[in-house]
C-alpha cells in the first residue's frame, strides 16, 4: 500500500477477566474510504470500535495493541487529555440507537452547541448559527423550529439525523458508525446510508461501517473485514469479499442472507451457534460449523493468510488444506 | 376476495383505534391512533399470509386483534368459519388452543425462573391437557420437532442462545392442536446464519402439519422466501395485498415499489434506492386522502383529499392508489 492509511490497527486484543473478546485485529482505513467491518452478535465488531476509542473502561477489559495509530499518531500513547480531544473532533462516533446516545433533557440543538464549544471554543451566539446550519446540512426539515426540541419530539431517522449532525459538527477525519440504521425502518435507512455517503464525499472522511447487515456494506463499503467469533476471519475489497468469498464463514453468511429479488427453495443455513468468549473452540473456531471441517482444522488455528491483493483469509481450505510450509494432511 | 375455498381465517373489516394521551382542558378530544383500519383478508388452511410495512403500520395491533388479546372496535375475525369476536371466555378458550402466536424477543416472553421444560408444558397444564406421563412424551416430542437436545428442558432461557429460545417459543405454540400460528416478527432479533435455522424450521413444520401462518414482518427478503400471499401496510390500512409472485413481480402501489427499491441487495456497489423522501407520519392523525400522500412520488390532487379504492389489477391482487383507478371519479360508473 502506498498511501498511509487513516487509520492503521495492529494486534488490538480485549479481554475481560480471563475471557479473551477480541484478538489480534488488524484494520487499515484509508482517508475517504469506507471499511465494512461485518460480523454477527458477539463476534467482537463493536468491542473493536471501542477500544479503537478507548472508550472500554480500564479497569475493567484489558486492551493491548502493537499499534493503533490515526492521522499519523499513536492513539495508545495518546494521555487521557488529548485522547479526550481527538475523540469528537477528529474521530467521532455515531450508535444504532440515538435515543439513548442523546440527552433527553436537552434540546437537541443545544447538543450540537455543547460539542462545538467544547472542541472549537466558539461563543454560544456563533455555535447556535453553526448548530442550525449543520441541521440543515444533514437535512432536517423546519431545522430552525426543530434545533429547539428535544429527542422524544423526534422522529427514529430525524434523531439519526441529529446524532451525526451532532458527529460530523468539528469535521472528523473518521467517523465510526455502529450499526447507524438497524434501528430504522428500510425506507428510512436508505435516507441516512445515502446522507452519510454524500457527507464522506463533502467532508472527505474515512467511515468505520460496523454492521451485521451485508447488503448495506455492499453498498457503500469500499473494503470489508469479516469477524467471527473475535477474531477478522476474511478481509478484501468489497468486490473481492462479496464475489469471491473465501472463508466457509463467510459463504455462508452470503448464502444465509435471502435476497429480495429472486426466489430460492430453503435458505442455506450454517448449523450450530457462533461460541461464546469462553467456550470457543481450540483450533479453527468455525471447525464445529464448518461443512468442509477436516480433522486438521481441529489441530491448527488458522490466522489470516495472503491470496490475492489485499485479499486474506483465515482457512486453510482456499490453499488446498495447505499452509506455507508443508503440513501433514490426515485425509485427501 | 378469496377463491381458494373456504379460509381458515378471516378478517372483514377490522378496525382499532386507541385513545392516547389525556384530553385537553375544556374537553378536548383525545387524539386517537388509527392503528388498524377496515382491514380485510383471508387465509386459506395451509397458506402463509404475510403482512409487512414500516412502523406504526398496525401489523403488530393485527396479529393482537386475531388473539384477542386486544378487542376490536367493530369488523370480523372468523377462524374456520366461526365469528370469534363474541364468543365468550369459555368457548374463547377452547379456540385459542388453535391459534397461538411466536413474538420477536424470546426472552422477553419466557420466565427466567422457569425450566425450559416448564415453559414448553405450560400450556398443557393450563388446558389440562393429558396426564402427567403424557405430557412429559409430549415435551420430549416437542423438543424434537423443533430441533433441541432434550437435556435442554433442564436448562433455564438464560442458558440458552437467541435462536434456540426461539425454538423454544415455537415448541410451546405448538404444543396444544395449533393450526394457525401468528408469528410477530418471530426472526427479527436473530443473526442471519441462525435467522436461516428458525425460518427453514416454520416451513418444515408448516408442511409437516399443515399449519397456517400470519407471518408479521418488517422484512421483505424473509416475507418472500416464506410467504405464499401478501398484504403491505401502511399507518392502519392495507394498501396491497397479492399472492407472492405477483407482488414481487409486479408491485402496484407506489409504497410497495419503494419498500422494494430501499432493501440493500448483497450485491457490490449496489445502494438501495432513495425510493421516498421524508419521514413515516404518525399514525395519530395520518394525513388526509390518502394516507401515502404526504411521500408519494406520485401525489396528484385527489389524493390529498380523496381516500383511493381497492382496485383490482390481477387475480386475488388489489392496491388502494388512485393511478390505478381505471376512470376518474368524474366518469364514475364506468365498469373496469
Amino acid at each position: 500500500m502506498a498511501v498511509t492509511p487513516l487509520l492503521s490497527v495492529r494486534g488490538l486484543g480485549v479481554s475481560l477477566g480471563r475471557a479473551a473478546l477480541i484478538e489480534g485485529v488488524d484494520l487499515d482505513l484509508m482517508m475517504g474510504k469506507t471499511h465494512g467491518l461485518v460480523g454477527e452478535s458477539g463476534s467482537g465488531k463493536s468491542v473493536s470500535a471501542m477500544a479503537i476509542m478507548r472508550l472500554l473502561e480500564p479497569r475493567q477489559f484489558r486492551v493491548e495493541a502493537q499499534r493503533i495509530t490515526f492521522d499519523g499518531r499513536d492513539l495508545s500513547a495518546l494521555g487521557t487529555t488529548e485522547m479526550r480531544r481527538v475523540r469528537g473532533a477528529e474521530i467521532s462516533m455515531i450508535f444504532q440507537e440515538p435515543m439513548t446516545a442523546l440527552n433527553p433533557v436537552l434540546p437537541v440543538g443545544e447538543q450540537i452547541v455543547e460539542t462545538l464549544r467544547v472542541h472549537q471554543g466558539l461563543n454560544r451566539a456563533t455555535a447556535r448559527k453553526r448548530a442550525l446550519e449543520m441541521l440543515e446540512w444533514v437535512r432536517i426539515p423546519a431545522a430552525d423550529r426543530r434545533i429547539d426540541e428535544y429527542p422524544h419530539q423526534l422522529s427514529g431517522g430525524m434523531r439519526q439525523r441529529v446524532m451525526i449532525a451532532i458527529a460530523i459538527a468539528c469535521q472528523p477525519k473518521l467517523l465510526i458508525a455502529d450499526e447507524p440504521t438497524t434501528a430504522l425502518d428500510v425506507t428510512i435507512q436508505a435516507q441516512i446510508l445515502e446522507l452519510l455517503h454524500e457527507l464522506q464525499r463533502e467532508l472527505g472522511m474515512g467511515i468505520l461501517l460496523i454492521t451485521h447487515d451485508l447488503g448495506v456494506v455492499a453498498g457503500y463499503a469500499d473494503d470489508v473485514s469479516v469477524m467471527y467469533a473475535g477474531r477478522i476471519i476474511e478481509t478484501g475489497t468489497t468486490s473481492q469479499i462479496f464475489e469471491h468469498a473465501l472463508h466457509p464463514y463467510t459463504q455462508g453468511l452470503l448464502r444465509s442472507h435471502p435476497p429480495v429479488d429472486r426466489d430460492v427453495d430453503e435458505l442455506p443455513t450454517i448449523p450450530g451457534t457462533v461460541p461464546q468468549p469462553h467456550e470457543r473452540p481450540n483450533g479453527c473456531r468455525f471447525g464445529p460449523r464448518c461443512a468442509h471441517f477436516r480433522q486438521i482444522c481441529d489441530q491448527t488455528d488458522p490466522r489470516l493468510m495472503g491470496f490475492e491483493h489485499q485479499h486474506r483469509a483465515a482457512c486453510i481450505r482456499p490453499k488446498g488444506y495447505l499452509f506455507d510450509e508443508p503440513l501433514e494432511v490426515s485425509d485427501g | 376476495m378469496d377463491d381458494r375455498g373456504t379460509p381458515y381465517l378471516r378478517i372483514t373489516n377490522l378496525t382499532k383505534h386507541f385513545r392516547v394521551g389525556r384530553g385537553g382542558l375544556l374537553g378536548r378530544k383525545r387524539p386517537v391512533v388509527r392503528a388498524v383500519d377496515d382491514v380485510s383478508f383471508s387465509i386459506a388452511r395451509g397458506e402463509t399470509l404475510a403482512v409487512v410495512g414500516e412502523s406504526g403500520c398496525g401489523k403488530t395491533t393485527l396479529g393482537r386483534l386475531v388473539l384477542r388479546l386486544i378487542e376490536a372496535d367493530s369488523g370480523r375475525i372468523e377462524i374456520a368459519g366461526t365469528e370469534i369476536r363474541g364468543l365468550d371466555h369459555r368457548a374463547m378458550q377452547e379456540f385459542r388452543r388453535r391459534v397461538q402466536i411466536v413474538i420477536q424477543d424470546p426472552f422477553g416472553s419466557l420466565n427466567p425462573r422457569m425450566l425450559i421444560g416448564q415453559a414448553i408444558m405450560e400450556p398443557l397444564d393450563i388446558h389440562s391437557v393429558g396426564t402427567a406421563k403424557a405430557r412429559r412424551a409430549r415435551l420430549a416430542e416437542l423438543l424434537d420437532l423443533v430441533g433441541l437436545p432434550q437435556e435442554f428442558a433442564a436448562r433455564f432461557p438464560h442458558q440458552l442462545s437467541g435462536g434456540q429460545r426461539q425454538r423454544v417459543g415455537i415448541a410451546r405454540a405448538l404444543a396444544l392442536e395449533t393450526d394457525l400460528l401468528i408469528c410477530d416478527e418471530a426472526v427479527s432479533a436473530l443473526d442471519v446464519s441462525v435467522q436461516a435455522q428458525i425460518v427453514n424450521l416454520l416451513q418444515k413444520l408448516k408442511h409437516e402439519r399443515h399449519l397456517t401462518y400470519l407471518f408479521i414482518s418488517h422484512d421483505m427478503a424473509i416475507v418472500r422466501h416464506i410467504a405464499d400471499h401478501i398484504a403491505v401496510m401502511y399507518l392502519g390500512e392495507i394498501v396491497e395485498i397479492a399472492p407472492k409472485a405477483q407482488l414481487f413481480a409486479a408491485p402496484a402501489h407506489p409504497y410497495t415499489q419503494a419498500l422494494l427499491k430501499s432493501v440493500p441487495r448483497a450485491r457490490v456497489q449496489e445502494r438501495p434506492k432513495l425510493a421516498i423522501k421524508g419521514d413515516i407520519p404518525s399514525p395519530i392523525d395520518p394525513p388526509s386522502g390518502c394516507r401515502f400522500h404526504t411521500r408519494c412520488p406520485h401525489v396528484m390532487q385527489i389524493c390529498r383529499s380523496t381516500p383511493p379504492p381497492r382496485t383490482t389489477v390481477g387475480p386475488n391482487h388489489g392496491a388502494n392508489c388512485h393511478l390505478l383507478t381505471p376512470a376518474l371519479p368524474a366518469a364514475k360508473g364506468q365498469s373496469a
